[in-house]
Formats: structure tokens, sequence, C-alpha cells
């Protein structure tokens, strides 16, 4: 076949190909570990080398081998920790760098460029914003020029990249049909996952937490409603109901844990009896690295790709497949009037009685005494509620630390905090007095970005609790609201305002004051909103709804007439791009003008040219015409023989004469015609 | 197996000389082009499939729109690889005959006037199952691909088929044809230094030889003409600046004969050391003919006449001697 081995010396492909591909492990630095980074920096370096001729021949297979040994002994010494898939993305990266060392033949060059075509790919598991795909977008461009070039060496790179170029243009339109027609397939069998930073809320709450997240406004996640947004104060996003409380901190309880688990084993999923009205939305959540989910109670899982996606636990919380490694989009439906009370009550209420054995003693004295006066669980948390009320609590996101008993000294001396405090503290309150209780964290609120839209970000971070009220199962309570209204109400940075202080210390903070700057800021957050939602969350349910406003009831014979019509669609653009009559070079501007006086001749004088030279029938013709048609004619015929025959070199001024001797000619052609007839008869 | 293969070769060989029967100048079209996926186009397919698989099971719409665009793009490659390759046109010039042993080179002209633009990309060319094969651009060579044909005896020879492959633009999709240009090569016998021996016009066949030195008398210089024998240009005057002159020699020898295959030796070194023999009486000029198993070329000089000669010899074969 081909040469199989390739030049080393100024390998403009070669070059290229290890470029990229360092770009390429570059951009995946947080999944790689530094020493298979630095090893791609080295086989890059190695390539440059070569092509500058540095040195004459690549570094010999035995010295490769021995590194290779080393590599691969050092990477499975870690894997233990990386998991899986981080383990294989080192993997990948470290045998094509030590592959790039040694690429001499065209084969070696071909797997180059597979394996980095498959790292392209895998890079968008851990990022999938627009700026990440624009950048992949680009290092995919970079590789194939690299392999072009090694298809046809001697072409220069620019105009290489105009080919591509076009050829990149006419295949998008085809995939892009192709993305919106063919069916999303659920996911065939579970990947491994990473274990990575994790963002966003987390699975232990100590009072005083959520304020780092105050200072955060990344986005947590957007939905996007088929109506209208729910009310404000109903924007209860659930995302981890915490049972187990250790005197300081909140957990997910460990029964909890065991019980979910074994619901799994047995195939078992919660599923609730839902009532009452609905809203449908589509959530994308922004990575987190943790496999929550966030929904309004009681939220179940709309679709079927998302009925996959999502397993619900009987504390009515949304466990994903796979933590959120990217962003990711599901559908649900939240019925708000269905009452949490279909799960083990009994079960429930001992778990959520758990006490702390020691601590916070003046809290349990007070809760004795009141328990006393309001025997009525109702009128109990009322009661705690007037409390913080009566007290004067203040809202505040710099509470002073409460190392040491935090109820306690929260209670009755601080009587100021944000809402794990008032949540925690009222969640223990209620144990104290027999009511099974729990903590629920997650959001409230969020940002219209739109009339169906509303983007949450950390900073609507929240907690809130749940107190089991006989038959009627699990109530929300939040006492945050009855101490700062504006922040159910209006948000964060409302109540903020009213208590004086400001969301972040950063010192960008005053630039979102400037209008310019924060339409530029909504623009972007409107930009990645959209992008979200038609590119990353276009799913099963999406499609169908396209195919459905363009077809109207999906029937079978529809579905097939589409299809079919789709397909020939993909060819209709090719022919476009490759038939060659779009292509055939159209006659130059001297022929049409000599065709068009030719066919003129012929009307006015009834005789053809046939398979005569233009001279002779220059002749033929002439005794028909008046002089200045002759000399009209004459000019023509000399216009056209110079741009035929001679090496012409201002073509253009020869091409106007040549017009202006056709419209004398016409002209003098239509003066004479009575007598043309004459003869013509 | 082999007798397998063979028979599936001629089998091959009849369908092609059915498809693209032979010609000298060729262009291309629906029927001449071939086209089918590289393995490495294989190979591509395998990792979309690959990238299809990631992107559902991470239900990554980003890369199934990956996997989708490089499809399109696969697709796509397959009109522009078919479009380069039939914008080919192919002229064989004449092949020039070369002794036994030497190597002879067919040269293909692929640019033509009327199509001023060329095919892109490495063509590799081979002959017709075989594996040697020389690669290069078009744009490079002026348009020219040669291709060295090995050869080992005596013999008229024609031409196999050529192969002629390009992967432009990245190498997924393989164009390739195989080319009949309707040429025989003729190889002469390699020559073996020996005596001349000269059978002078009407004496009996071998009775009367004369031995001839290989020198003629200095005659005068004249100019050269290109394809002469490098040994007869008057290389002192050459070096002193001067143009290129040969030296030319008196034909003291008016005498005329014949050349014919002597019995002594097995037949392939007879034929050689008659090249030989005919190569240094043509150097002398002198007037000579042969006589070759029934067949007799009469007494002549020259270039051509050298060449019928070689001919002959090349095309002899010992059944027509025997008989």
């Amino acid at each position: 076949m081909t040469a199989l081995r390739l030049p080393i010396a100024g390998h403009r492909a070669s070059l290229i190909l290890a470029i990229v591909f360092f770009v390429v492990s570059l951009s995946l630095f947080t999944p790689l570990q530094i020493w298979v980074l630095i090893l791609s920096g080295c086989a890059a370096l190695v390539r440059v080398a070569l092509y500058l001729g540095w040195y004459n021949h690549a570094p010999s297979s035995r010295t490769v081998n021995l590194l290779a040994l080393l590599s691969g002994v050092t990477l499975a010494w870690f894997s233990l920790d990386l998991g899986l898939l981080l383990s294989m993305i080192n993997l990948l990266v470290m045998a094509c760098s030590l592959k790039l060392m040694l690429m001499t033949r065209k084969k070696d060059f071909l797997q180059m460029f597979a394996s980095s075509l498959f790292l392209i790919g895998c890079g968008f598991i851990f990022s999938q914003s627009m700026g990440a795909t624009a950048f992949y977008l680009a290092t995919q461009v970079g590789l194939l020029v690299a392999l072009a070039s090694l298809f046809s060496p001697g072409m220069p790179l620019l105009r290489q990249l105009k080919k591509l170029a076009v050829m990149s243009v006419q295949a998008l339109p085809i995939a892009v049909v192709m993305f919106l027609i063919l069916p999303q397939l659920p996911p065939l069998w579970k990947m491994p996952t990473s274990k990575s930073a994790t963002t966003g809320l987390s699975d232990t709450v100590t009072p005083g937490d959520i304020a780092s997240l105050s200072q955060s406004d990344e986005l947590a996640f957007n939905a996007t409603f088929e109506n209208r947004l729910p009310a404000a104060q109903d924007r209860y996003w659930r995302a981890i109901t915490m049972e187990h409380f250790d005197g300081k901190s909140w957990s997910v309880s460990d029964t909890r844990r065991k019980i979910r688990a074994q619901y799994k084993l047995f195939g078992q999923e919660f599923t609730p009896d839902t009532t009452g009205p609905f809203y449908d939305y589509q959530v994308i959540a922004e990575a987190t690295g943790k496999s929550w989910l966030y929904g309004i109670d009681v939220a179940v899982a709309y679709t079927q790709a998302s009925r996959d996606y999502i397993w619900q636990s009987a504390d009515y919380q949304l466990i994903a497949s796979q933590p959120l490694m990217s962003k990711r989009a599901y559908r649900l439906r939240s019925y708000p009037r269905t009452p949490l009370n279909q799960t083990l009550l009994n079960m429930d209420s001992r778990l959520n009685l758990q006490l702390p054995d020691r601590g916070n003693p003046a809290t349990a004295e007070w809760v004795a005494d009141l328990r006393q006066q309001y025997p009525d669980d109702r009128a109990f948390i009322r009661q705690v509620m007037n409390y913080f009320v009566q007290q004067g609590f203040r809202y505040t996101l710099n509470p002073d630390p409460m190392p040491v008993n935090p109820v306690d000294t929260f209670l009755f001396e601080k009587q100021a905090g944000f809402c794990t405090h008032y949540a925690s503290a009222m969640a223990y309150v209620l144990r104290l007095a027999g009511i099974p209780a729990r903590l629920v964290t997650g959001y409230h609120g969020g940002e219209a970005l739109k009339d169906n839209v509303l983007s949450v970000r950390q900073y609507d971070a929240h907690a809130w609790i749940e107190a089991m009220l006989g038959e009627q199962g699990w109530v929300r309570f939040d006492p945050t609201s009855v101490v700062s209204p504006a922040r159910v109400s209006f948000g964060l940075q409302q109540a903020l305002e009213e208590s004086g202080e400001s969301l972040s210390e950063s010192p960008f903070s005053g630039m979102y004051s400037l209008p310019m700057m924060d339409s530029l800021r909504l623009f972007m957050a409107n930009a990645d909103y959209l992008w979200s939602r038609w590119v990353l969350g276009f799913d099963a349910e999406s499609r169908e709804n396209l195919l459905e406003r363009l077809l109207g009831e999906l029937t079978l014979w529809r579905l097939t007439v589409f299809f079919l019509s789709v397909v020939a669609g993909i060819a209709l653009i090719l022919a476009l791009y490759f038939l060659p009559r779009w292509q055939a070079e159209s006659p130059s501007a001297h022929r049409k003008l000599i065709n068009r006086a030719e066919k003129a001749l012929t009307r006015y004088t009834g005789e053809s040219r046939a398979q005569r030279s233009l001279r002779e029938y220059q002749h033929a013709v002439s005794s028909y015409l008046n002089a200045d048609g002759a000399t009209a004619l004459a000019q023509l015929v000399r216009g056209f023989e110079k741009l035929e025959y001679a090496e012409a070199i201002d073509s253009q001024t020869t091409i106007n004469e040549m017009k202006a001797a056709l419209k004398r000619l016409l002209r003098a052609l239509s003066a004479s015609k009575p007598s043309a007839e004459q003869t013509a008869s | 197996m082999t007798t397998l293969t063979e028979a599936w070769h001629r089998r091959t060989q009849k369908w092609l000389e059915k498809r693209i029967p032979a010609s000298q100048r060729f262009a291309m079209d629906l029927k001449t082009v071939f086209i089918f996926p590289s393995l490495f186009g294989w190979g591509f397919l395998v990792v979309c499939g690959c990238l299809f698989i990631l992107g559902t099971n991470y239900q990554n719409n980003l890369m199934l729109l990956l996997c989708y665009f490089l499809l399109a793009l696969m697709l796509i490659t397959l009109f522009v690889s078919y479009k380069n390759f039939a914008r080919l046109q192919v002229r064989a010039l004449p092949i020039s005959p070369v002794y036994a042993g030497h190597h002879a080179s067919l040269t293909m002209q692929c640019q033509q006037p009327e199509v001023p633009a060329m095919p892109d990309g490495l063509f590799t060319v081979k002959w017709w199952q075989e594996e040697e094969s020389v690669t290069g651009e078009l744009a490079e060579h002026d348009g020219h691909l040669i291709l060295p044909y090995f050869t080992q005896s005596r013999g008229v020879y024609p031409l196999p088929r050529v192969t002629i492959t390009n992967e432009y633009p990245l190498g997924l999709f393989r164009c390739w044809t195989h080319l009949d240009f309707n040429q025989s090569l003729v190889v002469y016998p390699s020559p073996i230094p020996c005596k001349v021996a000269f059978t002078e016009e009407g004496h009996e066949e071998g009775s009367n030889t004369t031995e001839q030195a290989g020198h003629d008398d200095f005659f005068a210089l004249r100019s050269y003409i290109p394809g002469e024998p490098v040994h007869r240009v008057a290389w002192k005057h050459v070096a002193k600046g001067g143009d290129w002159v040969s030296k030319d020699f008196s034909q003291q020898q008016a005498k005329m004969g014949y050349l014919s295959l002597p019995a002594s030796d097995d037949l392939e070194t007879a034929l050689s050391k008659l090249a030989f023999q005919i190569i240094t009486l043509s150097e002398q000029r002198v007037t000579f003919g042969l006589k070759l198993g029934r067949k007799t070329i009469e007494p002549d000089s020259g270039d051509n006449h050298k060449h019928r000669c070689l001919t002959a010899l090349a095309r002899y074969a010992p059944v027509g001697a025997i008989s």
C-alpha cells in the first residue's frame, strides 16, 4: 500500500497530531494525574525535536518499553484511589504518549488519530459548557488537519484548512439532522464514574455551612416549566433529607442508607400515589459530583429516560443512577398537594426521634417546660415558631460561631443566624418534645430567567424541617420564614438588604450593579441556559415534541414517510454539494455576446452560421447590414478573436467594447427591421 | 489452493477486460473507479461506534453530536474522494525496451493541458497483484507517475494492469483503478562479451569467419547526436569547454555479412552473445544481417536495424529453430 514508514524530520502531520494531542490532554487537567500530563508533554516535545531535526530517530522501542513498564506500575498503584473511569482515561493518555514517542509508521499515526478522537469524546464527560465545546471543536479541526496532511503532504496548510472547512460545513447540517431525528437510546449499561471535587450542598450540615454557599453565585440548576412558574413561596427544591443529629451536625441516617440499599437490592422502588394538580418541568442540573437531584415535593420522574435515571427513595429524595459529572437534564412532574404520608410512618417516626446522647441541656429543660403547657403537637409547633418571633431573632449570614452546645447558644444567647440554625434548632426541639422531625436541605426560590424558566443559584441554598403529624404524615415547616419573611418571599438578596448585609464580599461584587455588566451577566446566563436546554437537555421527550410539532399526531405511517423524506433530504443535500451540474462553468462572457449577436443576425437575415467560421459568416451577412451594423459586427468579431485566440491582456475593456458594439448592432438591426422582413419574406 | 486463486485471478482479469478495456489513455468515470472504505475507514467507524456507546451510556448529547458529525464527515468524504479521483486522466508514454536484468520504467502522464487541476493527495501505483509500489503526489512530479518493471529474462511481455490508488482526503475511503495500457515490453537478451563471429556474404555459412578487432580508424569529429553511445564522445574536446562532439570512424570494411546463432552454447547464452555482437557491430557501423532459425533480417545498419535485430532475439522461440 502506501509507504508504511513515515518521514521523521519535517513531517508536518506528526507535529500537528502531537500538538493537538498535548492540548487535549492539557484540557483534561482535572481527571489526569500530573505525571501523566508531564509524560504527554514530554512526548509532544520529542515530536517537536524530531520535527526540527534535533534528533534523527525516534527513541528506541526498548527505552519506551521500559518507560511503559514504569508508568504502568505507577498507574496501577494509583488506580486504586482513582476509580475505573479516571484510571481508564489516565491509561489512554499514557499509552498515547508512549505511542507518540515511537510513532514511525503510518499505522501508528492512524491509531494515534483514532485514540485522540476518542479522547476528545471523553473530554465531554467532564465539561459540556459552550466554551469547552468550542475548544474541542478547534482540536477536532486540528486533528483532521493532521490527518489530511498525512494523505496529501504537499498541499499548503491554508488550502488544506479551506478544504476541510468546506467539508465540515457540508457535514454539519447532516449531523444536526441525524441528531434531531435518530432516537436516543437509554443507557446500555452502567458506566464507571469518577470521584472528584464536589460543589453545592453536602452530606452533612453543621449550622453555619450553608453560609459559605451563600457567597457563591454559581448556577445550581435551571428549571424550565411547561406552563407558568409555581408561586414564590412554594419553590422548595428538596435535595437531601437528613435524619441523624449528633448534637452539632445533621446527616443522612445510616439506617436510611441501609434501607435504600436493601430496596435497591430487591429492585423495589418507592412510587408515591399522587393526587391533585401537577406541573411538568425539566431540570438541567449543573455538575455536583454527587448523585442527589432537585425536585419540588412530591416529584416523580416523568419520562422513561428520567425514570431510568432517577431512583426514588422513601424519604422523597431523588437519587441519580450515577453522580453528576457534567450537566444533566431530567424531567419531573410535581404534585404539590399530595400528602407525604405514604411511607412506613412507624419506621420513619422511630428513625426521627433519635437524639444525641448528651449536650444542649438548657434546650432540653426548656422543651420539657413548654411541652407541659402545649401537649398538642400542632400547638407546640406553633409555640416554637412564635418563640422565634417574640424573642426578636435576627436573620444574618454572619452569625457568631457557636462551638459548644450550639442549640443552647443559639436559642438563648445569640438569637441570630440563618436557615440552618433555625432548622437545626427547631428539628431538635421537636424531637425532644417527642414529635418526629427531620432536616431537609435543598434550594428555595430562584430567579426567573424567562416567563417559564427558573434559574437557581448556590446562594439560594436553604434548609427547612419536616415534622410528622399523625396520619397527615410529613408536614413542612420553615422557621426561617417567620424570622425573615423576605427570605422566603423574595429571596436571599432582599432578606439581606433588610438586615443591612451584602451578599458577596468579593471586590467585583460592585460591578454587577453597573447596568451594562448586569445585562451582560443576564445575557451570558441566557446563552448558557439556551445551550443547556437545547443542546444538553435535548432528550427523547424533546425529540418527540419536535416530531409532534412537525407532523401532528405520530402515527407509524407518518413516521415512516417522515424518515424516508429525511433520507431523501440528505440525499438531496449531497446532490446539491456534488452534482457537477451546479458547478458547470457558464460560457465565458465573450462567447455569450457572440451567441447573442449570432441569434439576432440569424433572425434578421434568415441565414444561419452552420459550420462556417466567424469571419466567413461575417462576410456572408454583412451585405444585409447597413454601415453602422457592419462596423459593429466587425468590432464584435475582432474582440471575440482577441479574447478567444490571443493572449488577452485587458480582457475587461475588450468585453465592454464588445457589449457596446452588440448594442449598436442590435440598434442597427431594429432600425432597418421592415426591410429585413421584406428580405425574409 | 493455488489453482483456486489462479482461477479467481483469471476470472477477475476477464471481468476487468470487459469493464475497463485496454487503451492508451484513460479518463475516470463510474466504470473505471472502484471505491471502498479503507481499513482505517472501518476503524474510524468503530471509533464512531465507541463514541455512540459512550454518549448513550452517559446520556451525553455532545458526544452523540460528535459521533454524528464524524459519520456525516465520512459520508461527505466518500463523495470528495470519488470526485477527486475522477479528475484523474492518465496517458501512458511508450515503454522503451531494456536488456534482461535491467528495469524498464513505465511513465504515466497525468497532467492534461485541457484539465488544469490535477487530483490531490498521495497516489500509489503498482503492477496488478504485485507488492512493490511507488507513492507520490502528482503536483510534485508535474503529473508524472513512473513505475519500474523488473525483468529477468528475454522475451516480449504484455504489461500487466497498473493499479492506481488514492486515499485523499482523509484516508477513510480508498479509490482505485486497474488500467491496461495495452503495451508490451520487449526485453532483449543481456549481452555477454564474446568475439564477433561474422559470416561474410557469399561465403558458405560458418566457413570463413573474420575476426575483427573492435577498433576502427579515427576519421573525423562531428557534432553529437543525442542518443549516440556516450563512449564515442570526444571527452577531451568537451572538457576544454567545447560542444559535445562525437568521434566518427571510417568504415574500412565495406564487407557485408550475417550474424547467426552459434551452435556451441546453450540457447540463452548463444542469444546473449549474439546480442553483444549486434551491439558491437552497430557501434562500428558495420552493415550486417541476422539469420535466426527461419527468420532472416537483411543486412542494414543504424539504430533501427539494431533494435529490429535485438527484438528478433527477444522473440526467438527455440521451437522455430528446431523445425
